[in-house]
């Protein structure tokens, strides 16, 4: 191997360690970056750096990021998230789980309004999290859901992965967001079984509401209150799925409809004064802030990463191809599986894809098919410890009783789910191909 | 001639993302291009091929190669028309002229020496390397039947043609590549711009529109951009230097070719999936060409160096007129099918 | 004296952390408006459009100094969380002090960037755009400029604590 190659692999480690014992992430990735960067290629192409920091921080599709932040922000705040969930749960009755479902419900229709991970993951953190965690639902079940219901929206259209892998791939827009529609509900009811039989084997780690608490209350009185509690903020979801729908909005603005919503709600309950606006800013600047930070310091990795040819690594193994299509299959699958605990999936697409589209081509793969089956990938790489985004977007938003390692230990179940719905996808490709067909996109 | 034994390792930025055939991949491609000069120099310039995002995001790659970070962008130099009012000429011509004229301008009017001159200050150096052709007036869900049908229609278009529409009451609305499928399908938008028939069907807009106006009076025809950093120019031999110009003058020809066979390939796969085709009325045409006309009044009167490069352009343009009027024009009216 | 200018400097960053919470508020209502004008008047403007994703520069770059002040770095704590108060001081020193390198640096390459932004007058490059790009450009020194003041307070008031002082700024880690 050559130098760069050790340097490289070098930069992965020290990366891994300086998070290990505990240095900030952005601090912890912009280090590696650097000391090796300048070990490799020196100073040259770190004055590139302000080009990619200046596209991150101009980016039209990142807005959505303090866009939903702020309602997240502002329906707890004004404390209507936590009165949400708890309404779920008593309309949940005695069904074991029945909040974690509600989680993974919201997680569907926000991940169809928006493509960004970070926006999703942690405006379900804040309406849902410390909830879970005070109606003593387990931890690890808690956040594994959040994260894994956050990250949906890379595969449930409309998504930053289906339209960068639509360029790769040659396919239509279109195309691949038709193709991922069943297999992305799919996988939502996957978890949706998870939670289930979670709850069903350990009923103490995701209780119902008890039911001296449910009989206090009549069912007359649920209904007014679910009216009034869930309306609102369901109101509000539907209104941001429902302009792009309805053509009012493109994705992207889609989001501010649901900030100023949330204004709207607040208002509307009685709840917006002066002081709450100002302390809901100020939670939106901090947590829009914490994942800018680990976005830019990325740009540091991910520069370094180029500058010292970490692309003939991947190369390196792409000419371990076993021979056959199914086994260079699962062999790619493996590969984007592992680059995904330390890569961006950017990077990853940029990187690995090219190289083996052709081949797949070549063997004359249905190339939405594959396109749907990288995604899935892709999105798994949000999830995967111990550089998953969606993993540092929920801790950066947790009660400070909820650790990383309740993190780690909670994605693993759904870390499992997609490799099962990846495995299904791979023996009944026709879940991605017959929507676009009937459709005609 | 000597030929020196100095190799060069480089490195190409561009504005386009890996995939997409004739900026990234196949026929007169800039991954063409760049193995075609690695081929005929024995290895001795070696151009290392990244795309979109890969080092810089799309549009910074201009400024990367004019301070020699990188030594290549390549690009539509209209997408620097912020920086540099004039590079439209080099790019594409709301009412210009077509591939024909375009080149004789640039390669026997004095345009790539105009162009030389006006990316002195910026230390670049740039060729043609490509050409889309005439592209399409774009994607509209409703029939334009006058300039009436104009006022309030919400049309995606970016740079210097949205001006000109404008004027006559358009919302321009300027939406990334990956939102105007959704936006043009749910109707956020009424009508969008892409390229032609080739690119604009990778992004699935027959589905989403039932009308395909044509042709591009806003890009007649549009230019890709080879920039290359001065110092790094200047450090090439003589035979790397020439390799690197004829080199892209083929890129130019293959390219445009490549886009000449898929649109026509493409626009007839759209003509058998219902898409209708149609012609703006003249009395629309004639509107945007007033209003163009004053776009280009105010920019000249405000930049010298637009209106230097804007009046050589012109003035080749009318004396191609006539010739293109009587020759091509009969050609396509009299001679292409006789009746 | 040391710790007297750690609090002028976290004056500072909380003054871009105001900005940067009123620019949120500034682009929740202009996308709203920007969204609404068009559904309902069709009507819009490109500099309006534009003006949209000019405020996400401030947010995200004013913000980050801000964010750290508020202890809100995010950090894998499997191990953190088992240290003594001590490691854990000498660990956030040791970042504080790789953290105002890596600033320094981010500093220092885009500094260039902004004067070649300058000096071209670079502007929107499409019509009815907003002009003075480079302003937009000059958030990313300004930003990290401020990163590095603020890291430099941490350092400083981490070191107080070290060697044993009770440091004012230990109270407010809520919500102000
Ligand atoms: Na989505
Ligand atoms: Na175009």
């Amino acid at each position: 191997m050559a130098e760069n190659e050790w340097l490289a692999i070098g930069m992965i480690v020290s990366f891994f360690l300086l998070t290990t014992i505990g240095v900030p992430v952005a601090i912890g990735i912009a280090l590696s970056g650097f000391i090796f960067g300048f070990l490799g290629f020196g100073e040259s192409l770190f004055n590139l750096l302000p080009h990619r920091i200046y596209g991150v921080v101009s980016n039209y599709t990142l807005m959505a990021i303090p866009l939903f932040v702020f309602m997240g922000v502002m329906l707890e705040k004004s404390k209507i998230a936590e009165e949400l969930i708890e309404v779920v749960g008593y309309l949940a009755g005695g069904l074991k789980g029945g909040m974690a479902l509600a989680i993974v419900v919201v997680g569907v229709v926000l991940g169809a309004s928006t493509g960004i991970v970070g926006a999703t993951v942690v405006t379900l953190g804040l309406l849902t999290l410390p909830v879970l965690v005070r109606r003593g639902y387990d931890k690890s079940l808690a956040t594994g859901c959040i994260c894994a219901a956050g990250t949906l929206g890379q595969i449930i259209p409309p998504s930053l992965v289906l339209i960068l892998l639509a360029d790769i791939t040659g396919q239509s827009v279109g195309t691949l967001f038709a193709a991922a529609m069943v297999p992305g509900l799919a996988l939502a009811a996957l978890y949706c079984l998870y939670i289930l039989g979670f709850a069903y084997a350990r009923p103490a780690s995701a209780p119902p509401i008890p039911l001296e608490e449910r009989s206090s209350v009549t069912g007359a009185a649920l209904a007014k209150k679910a009216v009034l509690v869930i309306g609102p903020p369901l109101a509000l979801v539907a209104t941001v799925l429902g302009t792009i729908i309805g053509g009012v909005a493109a994705p992207t603005e889609a989001a501010s409809m649901g900030a100023f919503g949330s204004l709207l709600v607040a208002l509307l309950n009685r709840r917006l004064t002066w002081p709450l606006l100002v302390a809901v800013l100020r939670g939106t600047t901090r947590i829009t802030a914490m994942i800018f930070f680990i976005l830019v310091a990325a740009q540091i990795f991910a520069l370094a990463f180029r500058g010292l040819q970490g692309e003939s690594l991947v190369h390196a193994m792409f000419e371990a191809l076993p021979g056959g299509v199914n086994a260079g299959l699962l062999f790619m699958m493996l590969l984007l599986f592992i680059l995904g605990f330390f890569l961006e999936w950017i990077e990853i697409s940029y990187i690995a894809l090219p190289l083996f589209f052709p081949y797949f081509a070549a063997a004359n793969v249905d190339p939405v098919w594959l396109a749907i089956l990288v995604a899935i990938n892709l999105q798994t790489s949000f999830l995967t410890p111990p550089f998953g985004w969606a993993l540092f977007f929920l801790k950066g938003v947790a009660p400070p009783d909820v650790t990383t390692l309740d993190i780690y230990k909670g994605v693993i179940p759904f870390i499992l789910i997609q490799v099962v719905m990846l495995a299904i996808l791979f023996a009944v490709p026709e879940l991605s191909l017959w929507l676009p067909e009937v459709i005609g996109w | 001639v000597v030929r020196s034994d100095d190799s060069f390792k480089w490195k190409l930025t561009t504005a386009f993302p890996p995939g997409v055939p004739f900026y990234s991949t196949g026929p007169g491609s800039l991954a063409d291009l760049t193995q075609w000069i690695k081929t005929i120099s024995g290895g001795r310039l070696d151009i290392q091929h990244f795309h979109a995002g890969e080092l810089v995001p799309a549009f910074e790659g201009f400024d990367a190669a004019s301070s020699g970070t990188l030594e290549v962008n390549a690009w539509v130099s209209y997408f620097g028309a912020g920086k540099i009012p004039a590079a439209q000429f080099f790019g594409a011509v709301p009412f210009g002229m077509s591939f024909q004229g375009q080149n004789a301008w640039f390669y026997h009017g004095g345009g790539i020496e105009l162009w030389h001159e006006v990316y002195e200050p910026y230390d670049l150096v740039a060729f043609p390397c490509g050409n889309t052709g005439v592209q399409m007036t774009g994607w509209f869900k409703k029939e334009i039947n006058s300039l009436e049908d104009l006022k309030g229609l919400r049309l995606r278009i970016p740079g210097l043609a949205g001006k000109g529409y404008a004027k006559l009451g358009v919302d321009v609305k300027l939406l990334p590549g990956g939102e105007i499928f959704p936006a043009l399908e749910r109707g956020v938008i009424d009508a969008a711009e892409w390229v032609g028939p080739a690119q604009d069907k990778r992004l699935g807009l027959n589905k989403a529109a039932k009308y395909y106006y044509t042709t591009g009076w806003h890009e007649p025809t549009t230019v890709t951009e080879f920039a290359i950093n001065k110092q790094a120019w200047q450090a090439l031999p003589p035979d790397l230097k020439q390799t690197v110009v004829t080199s892209c003058a083929a890129a130019n020809m293959v390219a445009h070719t490549w886009s000449e066979a898929n649109n026509a390939q493409a626009f007839e796969e759209f003509i058998n999936e219902g898409t209708e085709a149609r012609v703006l009325p003249d009395d629309v045409v004639g509107g945007l060409k007033t209003a163009m006309d004053g776009v280009y009044e105010e920019l000249a009167s405000n930049d010298p160096t637009f209106k230097k490069v804007m009046e050589s352009y012109l003035s080749f343009k009318k004396t191609h007129d006539k010739w293109a009027r009587m020759s091509e024009g009969v050609w396509h009216a009299k001679l292409r099918n006789p009746a | 004296m040391l710790t007297k200018l750690a609090s002028r400097l976290e004056a500072v960053t909380a003054l871009l952390g105001q900005v940067a919470a009123f620019a949120i508020l500034a682009l929740v209502l202009l996308v709203t408006t920007n969204v609404l004008l068009r559904y309902f008047f069709r009507t819009g403007s490109v500099w309006s459009q534009e003006l949209e994703w000019h405020l996400m520069a401030p947010i995200a770059l004013f913000a980050i100094p801000y964010t750290l002040m508020k202890g809100d770095a995010v950090r894998v704590d499997v191990l953190y969380e088992r240290f003594s108060g001590r490691t854990r001081l000498l660990l956030d020193i040791f970042a504080g002090i790789v953290g105002m390198a890596v600033a320094f640096l981010l500093l220092k390459y885009s500094i260039p960037y902004v004067e070649k932004s300058w000096m071209n007058g670079e502007g929107s490059p499409d019509p009815g755009g907003l002009p003075a790009r480079y302003l937009l450009k000059a958030i990313l020194p300004i930003g990290f400029a401020a990163l590095f003041c603020q890291q430099l307070a941490q350092v400083i008031a981490n070191c107080a604590r070290l060697s044993g002082a009770v440091y004012p700024a230990d109270t407010d880690k809520s919500d102000p």
